[in-house]
């Protein structure tokens, strides 16, 4: 027999719903560990210029490592060497703020738009898969350390133009995925 | 948003344990991470669609960032407020990412029994159902309705941190809510 739920019957079997729920596998180890790898980037145990100068290296990190993983496919995007980041840290300083603006709003709004990448994954193999997550997160941890420095000094005009090349970065990664994606449907149907 | 959000003591005893672990006192942490953990995964677990071994990487995202941004925890919220916002932003941009293939079978059985309220439940079939339907929700409206009927959040808070409009927040949920009523009906 059929049986019919009301909406306040959903609501009521909704909220009845656990809100904790304990996971399989405690990854507090795990998370220590991590946290002592990156105890010294914490804000304020090192000062603003030992954040200044991690941050500067991290972005010139994950530039070549972004570079090597997507390399070509990426050719209309900034290169990143260290010539360039002296060159352009001193280039631009008043526009960048409103430059930076604009280059987040563009980012954000690809990221919102971004759909997962949905069948291309099935034709990934596992180390591909590993790589791109690998590429992916060592973005994001590029981009919480150079929040924190840009939070800890605001309109710096080195730490914003390294935001740019960032999200210029993140932006070709994202695009890159969906063309992944748009590759293998058009290949596959 | 929860009892212990609610609770004026469980704030003052939190406050500096909050304190102690923006100075560095990684032990402090762990505790603030013990009394956490539970209902952070509750959201990350349902926002990842069941998918358990995605949900504890999440979890464990969320917590390295939250100690990387403590210093950024002003206080004018409490920090189960706190850290649990910046759970489901983590799971909400985490996800989108995403190339894993995700499982759907992942085990849901258990899950509810295993909750941290304690001994098995006898609702537990009933929840189980529910939990399956809502896991096979669609992302954006999977999203919404976690987000909306389970965590309390307003339309307006689901909008600023999925980036969808308030109008389709609220469709988005009207449609969840009719594919469970669906799919508990069959």
């Amino acid at each position: 027999m059929k049986k019919t739920v009301g909406e306040q019957e959903l609501l009521r079997r909704i909220g009845d719903l656990p809100r904790e729920i304990e996971p399989r596998n405690d990854p507090w180890p795990t998370i220590a560990a991590r946290i002592d790898r990156t105890a010294e980037r914490r804000p304020g145990s090192g000062g603003a210029r030992t954040w200044l100068w991690r941050a500067a290296a991290a972005s010139l990190f994950v530039a070549l490592a972004a570079g090597l993983l997507i390399g070509p496919r990426l050719g209309d995007l900034p290169t990143v060497t260290s010539g360039d980041t002296v060159a352009s840290s001193a280039a631009g300083d008043l526009r960048l703020p409103a430059t930076l603006a604009a280059n987040e709003a563009e980012y954000q709004a690809a990221f919102r738009e971004f759909i997962t990448v949905g069948r291309a994954r099935q034709g990934l193999s596992p180390q591909t898969i590993d790589r791109i997550e690998a590429g992916w997160a060592d973005l994001r941890d590029t981009e919480d350390a150079l929040t924190a420095a840009l939070a800890e000094s605001p309109g710096n005009a080195f730490l914003t133009a390294r935001m740019m090349e960032l999200r210029a970065r993140q932006l070709g990664f994202l695009q890159q995925l969906a063309a992944l994606d748009q590759d293998y449907r058009r290949l596959t149907t | 948003m929860t009892s212990w959000d609610a609770d004026p003591a469980h704030h003052d005893d939190e406050s500096g344990l909050v304190d102690r672990a923006v100075s560095g006192d990684r032990a402090a942490f762990e505790q603030l991470y013990r009394r956490h953990r539970d209902r952070v995964y509750g959201v990350v677990w349902r926002i990842a669609g069941g998918d358990a071994a995605l949900a504890e990487d999440l979890l464990q995202e969320a917590f390295v960032r939250a100690w990387r941004k403590l210093d950024s925890f002003r206080g004018d919220s409490r920090f189960g407020t706190w850290l649990h916002r910046l759970a489901v932003n983590v799971a909400l941009s985490d996800r989108r990412i995403r190339v894993r293939q995700v499982h759907r079978e992942t085990a849901l059985e258990g899950t509810v029994e295993r909750s941290a309220y304690g001994e098995p439940d006898v609702r537990a079939p009933e929840q189980m159902d529910l939990e399956r339907a809502i896991a096979q929700l669609p992302e954006r409206a999977r999203t919404v309705l976690v987000l909306f009927d389970v965590e309390g959040y307003s339309h307006a808070e689901i909008a600023d941190m999925t980036g969808m409009a308030v109008g389709s927040s609220k469709a988005q949920l009207h449609r969840a809510r009719r594919l469970v009523r669906e799919d508990l009906e069959k």
